[in-house]
């Protein structure tokens, strides 16, 4: 019988895990990898995902890296068997997609996909590698439930506030393979059924030149896993308002494409078209800035959308003639920028 | 790649990128993918990469995959200013589960 790894995010940490798994060859125990992401490979994550090509981009990643690992493994006789699930780890489901594994590692860019993670391994039982990584620093980390300190006994909960993803704050490329690849080594080790492999926490902060392995324990006021754990359900409140601002559910997070004009090609380094996340046109728009400073001031003023540009959904509507900038999006809508034109020589 | 220059971080700015632009790196890997691995990363960040030759034999691939990310990571953080030391190895190598004592065979020079 195969065993069932889910991989959570085919992002940054997710490439290094799912080659290097690809890569073992027969000495691999029959494997299947569950990989799931609801993103669109963007010109963005190509400098520290090393999956993807420029072809690739505006293309699933679930599906994208799939086609590649199995050809991976099919080169290097690794018995691993490949399904992309193209959906995000919800707290609808969350329990449900664990439970079906064995094994579950979680590279996602954001606390409160961890923390669901996190908290689903331990409510289904089941083992999980974790891993993250921004700017110069990354840590990863197993966990075996209720034997070693899970993510609730080193961060206790969500922060208050917004926390930058390595997509905001930037990443250092060559750190996140780092990390992918001691996640990488954790998940082989816990295939291998080392029992140690979740006493210890590694972090990395390569500005300052620090690699260290240290080990941990298990906090006794876990509310995950400590002896009076109030934690017993997944409840989508408990994962949205203080990191996301929109609840962690389905269809609420979206890639969106958006077409830009020539004129605004500097500010997002040449690409025609880019993807921004948002269930509104405004939330798309502020997710654009934040992934290319400066395009959302020119489009819109404290008004709205400048008077000298237009946005269209799906090529046929002005969203002034709609809600605006409140305009509600759907999964596969897309936007154009339309600037005014002047000249005609 | 120029896809990949803009995502370097933003307290690089233009001179860092710039920098790894105008960089030229000879690797000396520890074994064939860990230079595969270090040239992919390098050449994302725009870095010029020489032809390894002198690597040495395979290794497993997470510690491959690891040290030539590493050997990237060293290289970057080197050309940039923001770090000259390399990265300590021995707790990293001890996270795949390998004994001490066997990092030695990293290498690489500007």
């Amino acid at each position: 019988m195969s065993a069932r790894v889910l991989l959570v995010g085919a992002g940054g940490l997710g490439c290094p895990v799912a080659e290097i798994l690809a890569r073992s060859g027969p000495t691999l125990p029959a494997t299947r990898l569950t990989i799931l992401d609801d993103d669109l490979v963007d010109g963005t994550n190509l400098h520290r995902q090393l999956l993807y090509d420029v072809a690739d981009v505006g293309a699933p990643k679930a599906d994208t890296m799939a086609a590649k690992v199995r050809w991976l493994a099919a080169t290097h006789r690794t018995p691993l068997a490949v399904v992309p699930v193209a959906a995000r780890l919800v707290p609808e489901d969350a329990l449900a997609r664990v439970r079906e594994s064995d094994l579950v590692v979680e590279g996602t860019d954001n606390l409160a996909s961890k923390f669901l993670a996190a908290d689903a391994a331990h409510l289904a039982q089941r083992p999980i590698v974790h891993a993250g990584v921004v700017r110069w620093t990354g840590w990863a980390k197993a966990v075996h439930p209720g034997t070693s300190a899970c993510l609730r006994c080193l961060f206790e909960d969500l922060p208050e506030g917004r926390v930058e993803t390595c997509a905001e704050a930037g990443v250092v490329g060559p750190l996140v393979g780092v990390v992918g690849a001691l996640a990488a080594g954790l998940v082989l080790r816990v295939l291998r059924g080392e029992a140690s492999v979740g006493a210890t926490w590694t972090r990395v902060d390569a500005k300052l030149g620090i690699a260290r392995t240290v080990p941990v324990r298990r906090r006794s006021g876990c509310s995950l896993c400590g002896p009076a754990a109030a934690l017993a359900e997944l409840s989508a409140e408990r994962y949205a308002p203080r990191c996301l601002g929109v609840p962690l559910s389905s269809g609420v997070v979206m890639s969106i494409k958006v077409r830009i004009p020539t004129p605004l090609r500097t500010l997002t380094q040449g690409q025609d078209e880019v993807l921004g996340e948002g269930a509104t046109v405004r939330a798309v728009l502020d997710d654009l800035e934040r992934r290319h400073p400066g395009l959302k001031d020119r489009i819109c003023d404290e008004k709205g959308v400048r008077r000298f540009v237009n946005v269209f959904l799906n090529e046929e509507e002005d969203i002034r003639f709609l809600d605006g900038l409140d305009t509600a999006l759907k999964a596969g809508d897309a936007l154009q920028i339309v600037p005014a034109i002047a000249g005609g020589r | 790649m120029r896809a990949a220059r803009h995502r370097l971080l933003p307290e690089l700015g233009d001179a860092g990128v710039e920098r790894l632009a105008s960089a030229h790196v000879r690797l000396a890997p520890s074994s064939p993918l860990a230079g595969e691995i270090a040239r992919r990363f390098l050449e994302r960040a725009e870095v010029s990469v020489d032809e390894h030759g002198s690597a040495g034999p395979d290794e497993p691939p997470e510690l491959a995959y690891l040290r030539g990310a590493v050997l990237a990571l060293d290289h970057v953080a080197r050309i940039t200013g923001v770090r000259a030391e390399p990265l300590p190895r021995a707790d990293l190598d001890r996270v795949l589960g390998l004994a001490e004592g066997t990092t030695e065979r990293h290498g690489g020079s500007p």
